[in-house]
């Protein structure tokens, strides 16, 4: 059995033992191929100047303690967390936490409990006694942790009395994760900075809600008879806990309502700011950069660039490529876009800061030794097509992006790829445009159903 | 919470219409039975696989449960579709001989694939628990197994992916052909 979805072992231990010295201020000697004798090529950032509406955004080593081979292209920023009203000047009522994730692959606010522990948070609590915990499950992996509403600071903004999660991470609580939740992240909840990565994620998809329906209803498992087995599908997300419950033994699945579920914060902005954002990562070239640093900018097509704020209308030349939204009868384009590329067409196709690389199947791309990565000889300068979601005809954009050699970009000490690229099965599948596509573009990313022209959630993208 | 989350009302509802349920009527590798409340069955290709419908135990299921199903049948397969009110599918692909040989999904919700998988789950599960080692978001998985291959995929609120166990792959039938690699 050859489990290939992972890093390349030697990878991981050549990011392991490359990531003790930090990045931004290690620039010494360029020599050879662009590498100090660190292994690391010169950082690289966008001019930044802190305005009203802009969040300063770097991808960067993960957080002390990281000891797992998948810290590269990780984009990271520095929340704060507040009471709601809380004073920030106030450490009793705020607490500011680095190296969150910025992840437009999901939606909401989700940091380590420890983090926050000094903070009298109020919990969400549907049923008016018992508090809210969350399953949160990624493909692979997922969290455990229990609901809290907290004042969110993203730079110069505050997003109101928004509901998070708060990541259980002391290992040695009584409210360990369910069954049912161990099993819908795989057996691997992510419990700490090590595991995850970061000290939180800072989820800014094209929703707002990080579950909807399923969790209204509290309908999260149906079960029917097959063949005399009771068989049961569907992992609860939701859970209400008697106040100071034992264990989640005590726990069980609950609804929660819409203003009760973790909401995204940037669509909890004030009105100006809470339509989208826009992602301005400078460009990297081979064999990486030791760090990027960027600017995330708070909404689309409200602001004028002047001073103090950062300018986000979407500049005329630009198309907004809209994501699907028909999901009843178009499943696969739901929340996606479509690639065309060396003549296949990719149905579920994304841009996605969660994800550290561009993952699509290409068979005539020579891989990597033990893994699923790709090694071309040398870097490839292909294009592709994105276009509309549910009619793949309208708003086509060509995209010239790099194929480089995932081996040798990762046996530098370097955090920031602009091509490490790997494959993905499934013809008919999906392309992720992960964190290389947004090195050196200006990326604009609306919310669905915010204030705009458009109803459905939209990409568009220019150079920098 | 603020008006700007009162907005999310609408978008709730509108996001993801009702919650899943992903009722299946044979896991992975298991013999495949015409299902309870089955609506309609087509067999227009000669030879093809024939199912049953019968609606006997339609009330036995609770009503969210009932789903809409068709049956599309190929040359030497069929495609059990399973369609939920909210839209998440299910595809099992059922060989002549009645095994279930490879499933396919697309929802929602993260889908409980031990209820699909059946007894390869714990080949996948296995697989799984080592990947989610490596730690951080992961939202591609693939599992390339002497037997059993899985891919899964997913982000916001849609997930799919697909699994087939190569030995029960009908004669002749390749993954290809299924449009699946």
């Amino acid at each position: 059995m050859c489990v290939v979805w992972r890093w390349l072992a030697c990878v991981a231990v050549l990011l392991l033992s490359a990531c003790g010295g930090g990045g931004d201020s290690t620039t010494t000697t360029v020599s050879g191929n662009g590498l100090s004798s660190l292994g690391l090529s010169p950082a690289v950032a966008t001019s930044f100047v802190q305005t009203a509406n802009n969040l300063r955004v770097v991808v960067q080593d993960g957080p002390h303690g990281f000891q797992l081979g998948a810290n590269a292209n990780v984009l990271y920023a520095t929340v704060t967390l507040c009471v709601p009203g809380g004073n920030p000047a106030n450490p009793a009522e705020c607490q500011t936490i680095d190296h969150i994730q910025v992840d437009t692959g999901s939606v909401g606010l989700r940091v380590l409990a420890s983090k926050v522990s000094g903070l009298p948070l109020p919990r969400v609590s549907p049923s008016g006694t018992d508090t809210a915990w969350e399953c949160f499950p990624f493909v692979i992996g997922g969290l455990w942790g229990q609901n809290a509403v907290a004042d969110v600071g993203l730079g110069q903004q505050t997003a109101t009395r928004v509901p998070v999660q708060l990541i259980e991470d002391n290992a040695s609580s009584s409210m360990q994760p369910p069954a049912d939740c161990i099993k819908a992240a795989d057996g691997n909840i992510l419990a700490s900075a090590t595991a995850l990565g970061s000290n939180g994620i800072l989820g800014i998809g094209s929703t707002t809600l990080d579950c909807g329906a399923n969790c209204v209803s509290g309908n999260y498992i149906s079960c029917q008879i097959v063949n005399g087995v009771n068989t049961c599908t569907g992992f609860v997300q939701y859970y209400s806990c008697p106040q100071g419950a034992a264990n989640s033994g005590a726990c069980s699945a609950t609804a929660v309502p819409v203003n009760m579920q973790v909401y995204n914060p940037i669509a909890a902005l004030p009105t100006a700011y809470n339509n989208g954002v826009v992602l301005k990562m400078p460009a990297v070239t081979d064999p990486g950069a030791a760090t990027a640093s960027g600017e995330l900018i708070f909404g689309l097509d409200t602001v004028q660039g002047q001073a103090g704020l950062s300018g986000n209308y979407v500049p005329p030349q630009a198309t907004k490529v809209v994501l699907g939204t028909d999901w009843q009868n178009q499943p696969d384009s739901y929340l996606n876009v479509t690639t065309r590329y060396n003549g296949t067409t990719y149905l579920s196709s994304y841009l996605d800061t969660g994800t550290n690389g561009l993952f699509f199947t290409d068979t005539t791309l020579t891989r990597c030794t033990g893994s699923t990565w790709y090694c071309p000889r040398s870097t490839l300068n292909p294009s592709a097509v994105i276009s509309d979601g549910d009619n793949p005809a309208l708003n086509p954009v060509t995209v010239n992006f790099q194929i480089g050699n995932a081996e040798a970009l990762f046996s530098t000490n370097n955090t920031a790829f602009q091509d490490n690229a790997g494959a993905t099965p499934g013809a008919a599948s999906s392309f992720a445009w992960g964190m290389p596509f947004f090195y050196g573009r200006q990326v604009y990313m609306s919310i669905w159903q915010q204030a705009g022209a458009l109803t459905a959630p939209w990409y568009a993208w220019v150079p920098l | 919470m603020t008006s700007s989350s009162l907005r999310a009302v609408a978008l709730g509802l509108a996001l993801v219409g009702a919650s899943m349920h992903l009722p299946v009527q044979a896991a992975l590798g298991a013999l495949y039975v015409a299902p309870a409340s089955a609506s309609t069955v087509q067999t227009n290709v000669p030879g093809a696989m024939q199912g049953t419908a019968s609606s006997a135990a339609q009330a036995t299921a609770p009503a969210s449960q009932v789903a809409r199903r068709s049956m599309a049948v190929m040359s030497r397969y069929a495609v059990q579709a399973t369609q939920q009110p909210d839209g998440s599918r299910v595809q099992e692909l059922v060989a002549g001989n009645g095994v279930v040989f490879a499933v396919r999904w697309n929802t929602l919700y993260k889908p409980d694939l031990s209820a699909l998988l059946g007894d390869s789950f714990p080949i996948y599960a296995d697989a799984a628990r080592q990947a989610a080692q490596r730690g951080g978001i992961q939202r591609q998985f693939r599992l390339d197994a002497t037997d059993l291959v899985v891919h899964s995929t997913g982000h916001l609120h849609t997930f799919t992916g697909y699994a087939y166990v190569r030995s029960l792959l009908p004669a002749g039938l390749t993954p290809q052909a299924l449009g699946w690699e």
